[in-house]
């Protein structure tokens, strides 16, 4: 084990950055005061106006977690080329993303919307379908927080720290700031966090370019490794079994990042459109970051790394410990902790978000004023923080672990409402629930079938249920070793019965069109006029001259499938 | 168009003129953002996903196999197409 006395120096330099970030975190609800920070939009979204740069630091800080860098280079450091998934999918998000948040920003900005389940809601004209996503994407946030104190848990451990009461500190900190500062804490934190992470990623590029071997020899000392194990699916390129769960693996991930509310809340921050997509261009050139940290799991076995108490997670900061000067370890230690604040803020803020307006305003207080939709608001993300502390402290982390590959698959069920949504309201609301549904049903069946394997030639079931998220093949009989990501056959599922009720269910309701969207709403941007004004909306059905707002205030009265309003 | 938004019903379509020859066409396009640039996309998402194209030792960069550094390099394919795509569309 290693002891706090041994690492003194990197103790203190992670205390003194922490101590920084923390300023700057209550500093930052002074950034571009704006009149009053006690509307959600100021609190939940940074008044809407952030640029290029902070949306970048925002984006990144939101998709390159602290348990990315921390887990994805221990898959390497474990099995070689199948854990290497988060390159591509961090590479095919984007293209993707490109082309479909332009249009969710757009709806977003023109409606007032700060969640993804309040487009949902205005979309489909079915607030339970809202309320629904809303909990979907709440359930799979929360232990998506708690894989962040997962990776913070690692470098204190590595320090020689306990676990507990300094864990609880660091969040106790991280909740003060966010509930005073909102989202601009975050924002103006990720830069100090970006700044971390290049030059750790940096120190270790050079460091294993320099070395006795350099990458060649890295690269050769992990070849024989591999193949000195008895498993079959390690080794430097993926077996021809390995490729379907692999390509999978990586579709699924970029799927379900863009549906989390978190990597929305970032998105909605941005100024314009063109930020947006400048952002989106720039982004994928942080993956090569990523992609050096990856290759540490390769340097790790070089180094003869082995993980303190058998916990994997402590490969990546015993690394540093071991390769780095004692400040630079201290820096790189620094990095991974603030990387797990920014991302934890974000994640809380948007599940609060979630709750403040698809639960608390829609079913408790559909009267609440601007002010106590924030107050809510900042309760819930305290609430949510000191939820994800508690699974950590109480509960195994391997249960955070689990419930985070269910998150995953939870996520991707909603799919159909928010992704597809921005194309066509030709889904039924009552379609998308039962998809939903069973999307869900068939994802959880599935990940319960599968046990987790270990020991030394890793066939031997350590646990019968939830072990991971590879389905085999074999399970329909198939004679093969292949297996699928369970999340693409859960979506697979959901999508094909949403699809076969839509025409039933059309059939059945006379109701008409409920969709509170026009076309024009996808493609507005930033200085037209609805969205100028829009942006003055109080909440509560009116606007600033006191005129109801159509969007907010249903009206007796019913619409003919034609679009005719016909009044009651 | 300020008034129109606050004047129709909430559920209403969006208004349709009416051409002098009698047939009628949306006041917007519905896809107003579409472009056939956007097909360039494609290429970034499909390539990562054919681990055939990529699954091999050799060649080396600075002594990373193929495998590893081709996909990283797909992160600086995607930055471009996106960024070709983002310039040739901005003024829609």
């Amino acid at each position: 084990m290693p002891s706090f006395a041994d690492n003194q120096t990197q103790f203190w330099i992670f205390a003194f950055v922490f101590g920084v970030v923390t300023i700057m975190g209550f500093a930052a609800g002074r950034w571009r005061r704006p009149a009053s920070i006690h509307t959600l939009e100021e609190w939940g979204l940074g008044g809407r106006a952030f640029g290029n740069w902070v949306t970048f630091f925002l984006l990144s800080g939101d998709v390159y977690t602290a348990y990315t860098f921390v887990a994805v280079p221990t898959l390497v450091y474990g099995l070689g080329a199948a854990g290497f998934f988060p390159a591509p999918f961090l590479v095919i998000v984007y293209p993707m993303l490109f082309v479909v948040l332009s249009r969710f920003w757009s709806v977003c900005h023109v409606h007032g919307f700060v969640t993804p389940a309040e487009f949902v809601r205005a979309r489909f004209g079915s607030r339970g379908l809202g309320a629904l996503v809303a909990v979907l994407g709440i359930t799979a946030t929360m232990p998506y927080i708690a894989l962040q104190m997962i990776g913070i848990e690692a470098v204190f451990t590595v320090m020689g720290l306990p676990g507990g009461w300094p864990l609880t500190a660091a969040f106790v900190v991280l909740a003060l700031y966010t509930f005073n500062s909102g989202l601009r804490a975050p924002a103006l934190i990720s830069i100090v966090k970006d700044a971390l992470v290049i030059w750790t990623v940096l120190a270790a590029f050079i460091i294993v370019s320099s070395n006795a071997g350099g990458w060649d020899g890295v690269f050769r000392v992990a070849e024989a490794r591999f193949a000195s194990t008895p498993r079959t699916d390690d080794g430097l390129l993926l077996d021809g079994h390995d490729q379907l769960s692999y390509v999978t693996l990586a579709l699924g991930s970029a799927v379900a990042l863009f549906l989390y509310p978190h990597t929305l809340t970032g998105v909605l921050a941005a100024r314009n459109r063109g930020v947006l997509r400048r952002n989106l261009a720039a982004l994928p050139l942080y993956t090569l970051t990523l992609g050096v940290l990856m290759l540490l799991g390769f340097a790790a076995i070089f180094s003869g790394i082995e993980p303190v108490g058998g916990d994997r997670n402590t490969v990546v900061p015993l690394w540093f410990n071991a390769s780095f000067p004692e400040w630079c370890a201290g820096l790189a230690f620094a990095a991974i902790g603030v990387g797990a604040m920014v991302p934890a803020a974000i994640m809380s803020i948007a599940a609060a978000n979630l709750f403040t307006r698809n639960i608390y305003r829609e079913y408790l207080r559909p009267d609440a004023s601007e002010a106590e939709e924030t107050t809510v608001s900042k309760i819930a993300s305290l609430t949510v923080k000191f939820g994800a502390v508690l699974v950590i402290l109480l509960l195994n982390t391997q249960f955070a672990v689990d419930l985070q590959l269910i998150g995953g698959v939870v996520i991707m069920q909603t799919l159909p409402a928010v992704a597809i949504g921005l194309y066509t309201s030709w889904m039924h609301r009552w379609a998308l629930v039962a998809g939903i549904g069973a999307g869900l049903a068939a994802g959880i069946a599935m990940l319960y079938q599968i046990p987790q394997r270990g020991g030394p030639d890793g066939t031997t079931v350590i646990r019968e249920h939830f072990g991971g998220s590879a389905w085999p093949l074999s399970n329909l009989g198939l004679d093969t070793r292949s297996s699928i990501y369970v999340g693409i056959v859960a979506l697979g599922v959901n999508l094909l019965v949403t699809a076969l009720l839509t025409p039933i269910l059309r059939g059945l309701d006379r109701r008409g069109d409920a969709d509170r969207t026009r076309p024009r709403d996808y493609s507005a941007d930033e200085g037209d006029p609805t969205i100028r004004r829009m942006s003055e909306l109080v909440d509560g059905g009116t606007d600033t001259e006191g005129r109801e707002h159509p969007l907010l205030t249903p009206r007796p009265g019913r619409y003919t499938p034609a679009g005719m309003y016909r009044p009651r | 168009m300020a008034d129109d938004f606050y004047g129709r019903p909430p559920y209403a379509r969006p208004a349709r003129h009416v051409r002098p020859d009698g047939r009628t066409t949306p006041a917007v396009r519905d896809r107003a953002d579409a472009s056939p640039w956007h097909w360039l996309l494609w290429v970034p998402i499909v390539v990562p996903l054919l681990p055939v194209l990529y699954n091999d030792m050799e060649p080396r960069l600075l002594g990373i196999p193929f495998y590893y550094w081709s996909q990283l390099a797909f992160a600086g394919l995607a930055s471009l197409v996106i960024t070709a795509v983002h310039l040739a569309t901005k003024d829609r």
